[in-house]
This record gives structure tokens, sequence and C-alpha cells, in this order.
């Protein structure tokens, strides 16, 4: 039996039904980015969060001088610039700026520690010392604000769920699932 | 529940907006055309369920975290 040709033939799509699928994933796209950005900005302005974000900053750059500072001679230059700014943080501080790597260790520490270099050779990595220092003092403050964190993201859940019914409601009005 | 309470609801309940702009919006409801309250309607619904599963994510990411801070 022979084929019929029309079985090959292209789907005819609906300019229609494309047209208004592509300004509904528009108006989607839109409104998770938006949601996104607000919600990250309002988030980041909440302090204790706000000091989790410095603190892990701080984590990963101490981290990458430490890494650096195995490199000998060369890989001291990374160190010193990081006890430097302990020196310059109360300069930085007047135009609302930190410069210190490490607050929670001290400036003896930080300097004496750079001693060790000298019994190798500049190859000990010294800034390790003041990276695992003050990791020890961020911990604490990196689980505060990833709890809190979570507390202002669980804010929407906890109203959705007091308010279910209606807020399910009203989204049926406006959004119809079989279209999507 | 008529689309005009419906967007009331969701005016309430959003996340997105600030106190002033929520009070000026209630205030201008009945002011809007049909067309008007559709747009603003469904941005704010298809907002709330993209929130809503965006922090359903968010949250097990933080707990599988802070399992792994040890706390």
């Amino acid at each position: 039996m022979a084929e019929s040709s029309r079985e090959h033939e292209p789907v005819q799509s609906d300019p229609v039904v494309e047209g208004n699928e592509a300004v509904a994933k528009r108006e989607m796209l839109f409104a998770a980015v938006l949601n996104e950005v607000t919600r990250w900005q309002e988030i980041i302005k909440d302090p204790k969060v706000r000091q989790a974000a410095t603190a892990a900053l701080r984590t990963l750059a101490n981290i990458g001088i430490s890494f650096a500072d195995a490199v000998p001679v060369a890989g001291e230059v990374p160190s010193w610039l990081a006890d430097l700014g302990k020196f310059t943080d109360r300069w930085a501080r007047v135009i609302g700026l930190s410069t210190d790597l490490t607050p929670d260790v001290s400036k003896q520490v930080a300097v004496g520690s750079e001693m060790l270099e000298a019994y190798s050779g500049t190859a000990f990595p010294s800034h390790a010392i003041e990276t695992t220092l003050q990791i020890k003092a961020d911990w604490p403050r990196l689980v505060e604000g990833l709890n809190r964190f979570k507390e202002l993201w669980s804010e929407e859940r906890a109203d959705y769920h007091a308010h279910q019914p209606e807020i399910e409601d009203a989204i049926a009005e406006f959004v119809n699932e079989e279209a999507t | 529940m008529d689309k005009k309470e419906a967007l009331r609801i969701l005016i309430k309940h959003s996340f997105l907006l600030d106190k002033q702009t929520k009070e000026a919006l209630n205030a201008k409801i009945d002011t809007l055309t049909a067309a008007d309250i559709m747009a603003i309607g469904k941005f704010l619904a298809v907002e709330k369920k993209q929130s809503l599963e965006q922090g359903t994510k968010v949250i097990v990411a933080i707990n599988l975290l802070l399992k792994q801070l040890g706390r």
C-alpha cells in the first residue's frame, strides 16, 4: 500500500499560538529575572547575610593567597600585601572600605608568621596560619548568615502555607495551567 | 473570585513589591482596565510561582551547605 504523501508533510504551525507562547515565555523570564534581582538585593541588605558574604569572600581570598605563598619568592608578594593591608585598614575605613583580610588576627601574628619564611627559603606558606585563624573566627558568622538567609527565603513560603487556598485561587485566575 | 479580588490577593502576598507600591496599586485597582488587571495579575501570578519554586531549591541547597558545615 502506498504511503500517503501527506504523512511526510511538515506540521503547519499556527503563528498566533506560537506568538502567544513566545510572549508567555518572555513574561515568565522577565518575572523570574526581576524576582531574582529584587530578592537578592533585599537579602544582601540584611546585616547578618552581608557579614557572612564578606566572610566568605575573605576566606576565598585568603585561601588563594595561602596557595600562592607556597611559591618561593614570587609568592611572598600577595602575602606581604595582605599583611600591609592590616596597616592601611584604618585609613581605608575612613572612606568606607576595608583592606584587612584577617581582621580577627593580630598584626603581631601576621608579621610574626612571616619570620618562618626565613627558615624555609620563603617556601613556607605562612599566610596559611592567618587564614586558618581567620576561618576559625569566620565559621560561626558563615553559619549565622546562612541561617538568616534561609529565614529570609522561608518567609514567603510561610506566608504561602498560611494562605495557600486564596493564593492558589488568585494565581489560577491569571495563569491557565492547561495553556502552558 | 473575580480578577480584581484575585489581583488584590496577589498584591497583598507579593514579596516583590514594597509597602508603598502595594498601597499605590491597591488605590488604583478600581480605575484599571480589564487588560491592565490581566497584565499586572499575570505578572504577579507568574512571579509568585517562580519565587516559590526558587525558594524551595534555595532552602534545600542551604540545608545541604549547613549540613556540610556541621551545623
